[in-house]
């Protein structure tokens, strides 16, 4: 029925999907806009040319389309332009400071626990956490392209004010956006909106700039039409311009606003506690300086904070009364859904796991047959997740708290199980340019050793949001190390190569502008080459348990959906299953549809699990390769605590 | 009023949009970067701050072990109390260059009395054998390489925006608008490179 029970029954790409169609609705909506103002500024052209004798002359029509067309173009590029550097662009063009790891603010901290527990139940990697220093209104912001240049800002009153629930809250509707894909959406608004403001501006310019000029004394005569021209011209445009504006402004408040609610529902439905975002509301609502962002480049990111950042005609957000009362369980059947009786049926019966039933325990996960694999945080994985960073050795939890220590959990991890190679390789850090990295290694490396194998992936992602902080010249020296790290393993060693490909691919947007990942593959015949390599490595190094390799690929290409003689599928060798190989077929397959992703990572699951049970380890391998896949899954912890 | 005219009026906005545009892109950047050197800083400042904490442990432990060596522990209690002053105010701006070369002063003066507490307590056994005294000595090497990592990446943001300071035609912005060269944290003497390490 309604909205929330539609979104507990979804997955992360299912909404993805469903927020990229609503984008091309919107684009038409979009284009709709565009054609009324060529329209508009042709008329006003032909008015103009023809001294308001006529309003329409056919001669002018391809230099004005083409003119109104430029000034939109143009105002587009600038606006993707500003957005280009991702959730850090916006963030900083906010006045955001970010926030340093190793930070000794209890607000900070409290902010930095909370939104690491979060990305990390819900299997994304962590985002860059910024702090609006100065603005003590209470607001929240998510942006960026994707989860692998995402940002996270809070205002300062925000981290002040917030009890640790209502910060919570308020980073769960956060990530709502995030795992809804309203990131994306958001970024195209903000540009299409720069688009037609270049109208606007482009008519003021115009009229200062006449204007001005006419002040001058020296001025020649016969020329006073053309300045009344020029300067009724300048204002059409502006008068055109925000029109348009009023137009989108509206249409994007709409669709807005309509986000806002699903991201409430879905802040409760991962917290399982209405009271702390509903709370977080409550404060803004009686909080004198309520969720006013006084930073003037805010204004164009408005749409996407937490609470309505300016007092507008145009609200990009519901009421905060409204949404209270949304919020409310014992007026709200729907929310007193998501929140359960007593905390039983965790969203992971709603979301789709039918297949996962029981556990069977000693870290293991009995798989079905058809089984799909668990989407989206939860509230018991959440605390699950506390509870696993919270039970980490202190020396590692020390250590992810700034670069150095971050690169040298990241290189401990890397370092593989035998003695003997170690060594050599521990010899060869020191000759990195950072002194005493070798040590720190050598320090953290009983602790990192004694991790429990679905703790590696948590603590390298912790890793990783530290290792943000580093500089380009320190992580190019970073991407050199790994790299050598994982080529001097003899033995392929699918974990570890699969968390050095995501750690790079995740800090790479950070550090530089990359290509777009654009989808290339509609059709899974196209990757199915890759997949049956991807399939084939994991049934020949994934697993510990399975007896059978060639069974456990044979279960994995079932589930593919293929006929594997069809497409010339077949069980390749070990020595066909090499780094380079994996790393390529990873690349091709990263380029094919979400739903293509999707099945393979469903398949690699089948053949991890060939014997019908997924134990920890192998989760974890499945996961560091979803990831690769950018199919976020959440942590194991948080599936066996589902389980309970 | 021809055609002609208002064409060639529209480009004229069109490159008033366009510079003006440029300005603006080239002031946030400098905005930007000047702010990431300011943030790079803080990284070291947890670091230092780190450090700062440690020292006084480490004079207790000293103190308790060392009967005639007063001035050299004074020596370093007033330099932490110097050089924490200072860091605080570079902290407060770490694009002032004055503030960076007395943090610079205070942290040579500081390390090198370290050096001297250190090179001291060679000669008492009982304190080279102590146990919270190894424990000092190792934390206080290990904060010692993550303020040199740290060090190095605020260098490398100081340098990007020096030199986008200084590139053509950004620095007729950066003149206008008073964006002051920045201070790297430069280290003169190769010991002091290394942090202070000192084998027992």
């Amino acid at each position: 029925m309604g909205r929330s029970s539609s979104l507990s029954s979804m997955n992360f790409h299912e909404r993805q999907l469903r927020a990229r169609r609503n984008t091309g609705r919107l684009l038409v909506l979009y284009a709709f806009g565009v054609a009324g103002i060529v329209l508009s500024v042709q008329a006003l052209a032909s008015a103009i040319l023809a001294r308001g004798e006529q309003l329409w002359d056919a001669r002018f029509l391809p230099y004005s389309a083409a003119g109104t067309l430029a000034v939109i173009g143009i105002g587009i590029v600038v606006g993707r332009l500003q957005l280009t550097g991702g959730g850090r662009a916006v963030a900083e063009a906010c006045g955001g400071r970010p926030v340093s790891p190793g930070t000794r603010d209890p607000g900070e901290r409290r902010f930095l626990n909370v939104v690491e527990e979060m990305a990390i139940a819900s299997g994304v990697p962590l985002p860059e956490m910024f702090v609006l220093e100065g603005e003590s209104g209470i607001n929240a912001f998510a942006a960026g392209h994707t989860t692998d240049d995402y940002a996270v800002a809070v205002s300062r009153g925000g981290l002040e004010r917030l009890t640790r629930d209502e910060l919570q809250g308020v980073v769960a509707h956060e990530f709502s956006h995030i795992l809804n894909g309203d990131m994306l959406r958001n970024i195209r608004l903000t540009g299409w909106l720069y688009g037609i403001l270049g109208i606007a501006v482009t008519g003021r310019i115009l009229f200062e700039a006449t204007a001005r000029s006419d002040d001058r004394p020296r001025r020649r005569e016969g020329n006073g039409n053309g300045t009344v021209a020029l300067l009724a011209l300048g204002l059409g445009l502006m008068a055109i311009g925000w029109i348009g504006q009023i137009f989108a402004r509206a249409v994007q408040a709409a669709i807005s606003r309509q986000r806002e609610h699903l991201a409430d529902a879905s802040a409760v439905q991962f917290t399982r506690n209405p009271a702390g975002i509903a709370g977080a509301l409550k404060k803004i609502a009686g909080h004198a300086g309520r969720s006013t962002i006084a930073h003037p480049r805010a204004a164009a990111f408005s749409h996407m904070f937490f609470a309505s950042a300016f007092d507008s005609l145009f609200a990009t957000h519901p009421p905060l009364e409204e949404r209270i009362r949304l919020l409310d369980p014992s007026f709200n059947p729907e929310i007193a859904a998501l929140v359960g009786p007593d905390g039983a049926g965790d969203a992971v019966g709603s979301n789709g796991v039918a297949g996962l039933a029981g556990i069977a325990g000693g870290g293991a996960i009995a798989l079905g047959r058809l089984g799909r694999l668990p989407a989206g945080p939860t509230a018991s994985g959440m605390r699950a997740t506390r509870g696993l960073l919270a039970s980490l050795p202190e020396d590692v939890a020390q250590a992810v708290q700034d670069p150095f220590g971050a690169s040298a959990v990241i290189h401990g991890l890397l370092l593989g199980r035998d003695e003997h190679a170690r060594e050599a390789r521990l010899g060869d850090l020191a000759a990195w340019i950072a002194p005493g990295l070798d040590l720190e290694v050598r320090r953290l490396l009983p602790s990192l050793d004694g991790l429990p194998p679905m703790a590696r992936l948590p603590v390298a992602a912790l890793a990783t949001g530290s290792l943000l902080h580093l500089s380009a010249s320190q992580y190019t020296e970073f991407c050199r190390t790994t790299e050598a790290l994982v080529a001097a393993d003899r033995q392929v060693d699918l974990f570890e190569f699969a968390l050095q490909r995501n750690l790079r691919r995740h800090m790479a947007p950070h550090f530089g502008a990359v290509p777009r990942r654009v989808v290339r593959h509609h059709h899974l015949a196209e990757v199915a080459a890759d997949g049956g390599l991807l399939l084939s490595c994991l049934a020949r190094l994934g697993t510990s348990s399975t007896s059978d390799p060639e069974a456990a690929f044979v279960c994995g290409v079932d589930h593919l959906g293929l006929d594997g003689s069809e497409v010339g599928l077949r069980f390749l060798a070990l020595e066909e299953c090499g780094l380079v190989e994996v790393d390529s077929a990873l690349d091709r397959l990263a380029e094919a549809t979400p739903e293509i992703r999707r099945r393979v990572v469903d398949a690699a699951a089948q053949t991890v699990a060939h014997d019908g049970v997924l134990h920890e380890a192998e989760a974890e391998l499945l996961r560091a390769i979803a990831d690769g896949l950018d199919c976020p899954m959440p942590p194991w912890v948080a599936w066996e605590a589902s389980m309970d | 009023m021809s055609l002609i005219l208002l064409i060639v009026l529209g480009s004229l906005v069109l490159v008033v949009v366009v510079v003006g545009l440029y300005v603006a892109g080239a002031y946030n950047a400098l905005v930007t970067l000047r702010n990431r050197l300011k943030n790079a800083f803080s990284q070291i400042d947890v670091q230092l701050k780190r450090r700062y904490d440690l020292i006084p442990n480490l004079v207790e432990t000293c103190k308790a072990f060392m009967k005639h060596e007063s001035t050299t522990l004074e020596a370093v209690v007033a330099a932490r109390g110097a050089a924490m002053n200072a860091s605080s105010r570079v902290a407060a701006n770490p694009a002032d260059p004055e503030a960076m070369k007395q943090l610079l002063e205070a942290e040579q003066a500081l390390g090198s009395g370290l050096g001297r507490l250190l090179a001291v307590a060679e000669s008492y056994p009982d304190l080279k054998a102590n146990q919270n005294m190894l424990a000092l000595q190792e934390e206080l090497t290990s904060t010692e390489n993550k303020v040199s990592f740290a060090r190095q990446a605020f260098n490398d943001a100081v340098t990007e925006y020096n030199t986008r300071r200084e590139s053509f035609p950004t620095n007729l912005i950066a003149g206008l608008f008073q964006f002051a060269a920045a201070e790297l944290w430069q280290v003169d003497a190769p010991e002091e490179r290394k942090g202070v390490r000192v084998s027992f």
